[in-house]
């Protein structure tokens, strides 16, 4: 699975893991009826997140009965009973925002992998407009994140804010898309936070890649001649732990019942470790 | 109004310093200055301020009296930017950012650096933020408002969270010392009623 949101998995008791993995197998069964099979390798630790947010502030969740394995059938696997409502939003945010991404990889490359992207296009963009159908504010706000992300890496000045807002907001929306009533405004925090987290993290993945391919990284600004890993550290780090913070204190303002203990440790374990382990990866590049 | 003992997470029957142990657990998590520049720093505030009702409720009912907190107001007498300082207060941030923007920069003292950073740290540009708020600093070190939202921005870009450490073990268990404790005092327990549970002790 991909993803940076993800939980310390060592921490998190049997109970809560089994709980874990419930929600990305019934992720994955969700996304298959929907639309279609092809489509369950769309999913993505931050899409099981975002479900157990949503699931989180409006319940539904009635357990998780054991079933056997839509991919494979000599498994066994825990679906979550009920939350129809919580995967069904989060299976289409994923379609939405991986239409978005082949969109973002066309434009970005040339001859043959561009064709090849291109011929995946009519297929992606039907399951968008089925997506778009059920969730039309979802796919308004995956469609200007698109367009204004394009825009913010143009900018000459582009920093580390600039450039992370598009992301940041659409996330923030998504969020938000998942409060019935009271809990909007932090939940809008916390989508933000995550939001702009992913895109700097991603960004600090990239940042010795896209100095050798010249693509765009915020980072590359005010790197000059320093070592990258040390300039990560200084640079990067104290931003992303900034990010954490407030969507740790923004998710304190939320009250609901299922998965707090999950994403919790998301918050408070989960998001550090990852940070930790996809930058020093870099440090091995 | 909730049931006081639900909002401070206790029992009916909890002792006097069980309730005091709760508040003070909820007050560190929920007091105003860990939502300093927080956009949700009114939901925050509105959170305390249902904590603070419960514990006097509850303190008053058993006949002891309340330990109500007060809060002190944000925002420094005599400022440059009184019109910035209410926009913030309301949440009003665009209008804010505008005022800001349109001072001319021989003009953008301490203050004015000060005011920015708040404002971008509440959009959640925390990297334009930090970089504001330093200069604010510089420029006036000896501001005590300046120098606290700095200290808390330099502590959350540490790792530090509102109300627990950086690196907490948020898992919990036990430790090794803890398995030998246990062993030892239950060898004791078990001497003590004239058997043996570790031989060598």
């Amino acid at each position: 699975m991909f993803g940076y949101v993800r939980a310390n998995k060592g921490q998190l008791r049997v109970c809560e893991y089994e709980a874990y993995k419930g929600i990305y197998c019934s992720l994955c069964r969700t996304q298959g009826k929907l639309y279609g099979p092809l489509t369950r390798f769309m999913l993505s630790y931050d899409i099981a997140f975002l479900a157990m947010v949503h699931l989180y502030v409006q319940g539904g969740c009635g357990g998780f009965p054991q079933k056997h394995c839509v991919f494979n059938p000599l498994k066994k696997c825990h679906y979550c009973q009920g939350g129809t409502e919580a995967l069904s939003y989060a299976a289409s945010v994923a379609m939405l925002l991986s239409y978005y991404k082949l969109k973002d990889g066309i434009d970005d490359s040339r001859g043959v992998k561009k064709w090849g992207l291109q011929i995946l296009h009519p297929y992606y963009n039907r399951k968008r407009k089925k997506a778009a159908k059920l969730y039309p504010q979802a796919a308004e706000i995956a469609k200007q994140y698109y367009g204004a992300q394009r825009q913010a890496e143009a900018l000459p000045c582009a920093g580390l804010d600039v450039a992370a807002e598009p992301t940041a907001k659409a996330l923030e929306g998504l969020f938000a898309l998942c409060a019935g009533g009271g809990e909007q405004r932090a939940l809008a925090r916390m989508g933000y936070c995550i939001g702009k987290w992913i895109y700097l993290l991603d960004a600090g993945a990239d940042l010795v890649k896209d100095i050798k391919t010249g693509n765009f990284n915020p980072l590359k600004k005010g790197l000059g001649q320093q070592d990258p890993q040390a300039y990560l550290q200084a640079a990067l780090v104290p931003n992303l732990n900034v990010c954490i913070t407030e969507a740790a204190a923004a998710f304190e303002l939320t009250e609901g019942k299922d998965f707090k203990p999950i994403i919790e440790n998301v918050l408070y374990l989960g998001l550090k470790q990852t940070q930790s382990t996809i930058l020093s990866k870099e440090k091995q590049k | 109004m909730k049931d006081p003992y639900s909002v401070l997470g206790v029992d009916r029957n909890a002792t006097d310093e069980e309730i005091k142990n709760a508040y003070r657990e909820l007050a560190r998590k929920y007091h105003p200055d860990n939502y300093a520049d927080n956009p949700l720093a009114d939901l925050a505030g509105e959170r305390m301020q249902e904590i603070n009702q419960a514990y006097d409720q509850i303190m008053n009912s058993r006949r002891h009296k309340g330990n109500g907190n007060a809060y002190g107001a944000g925002g420094a007498a005599n400022s440059n930017f009184p019109e910035v300082r209410t926009q913030i207060m309301q949440g009003r941030l665009e209008e804010a950012q505008e005022i800001l923007d349109g001072v001319p920069p021989e003009r953008r003292d301490a203050e004015w650096y000060f005011l920015n950073g708040s404002v971008l740290y509440k959009r959640g540009w925390f990297d334009n933020a930090f970089t504001s708020m330093a200069t604010a600093c510089r420029m006036d070190p000896a501001n005590p408002e300046y120098r606290a939202a700095f200290a808390q921005l330099q502590r959350q870009r540490n790792g530090g969270f509102a109300y627990r450490g950086a690196g907490d073990n948020y898992g919990g268990g036990c430790s090794g010392c803890d398995v030998c404790q246990g062993l030892i005092c239950a060898d004791c327990c078990c001497e003590c009623m004239g058997s043996d549970l570790i031989r060598c002790c």
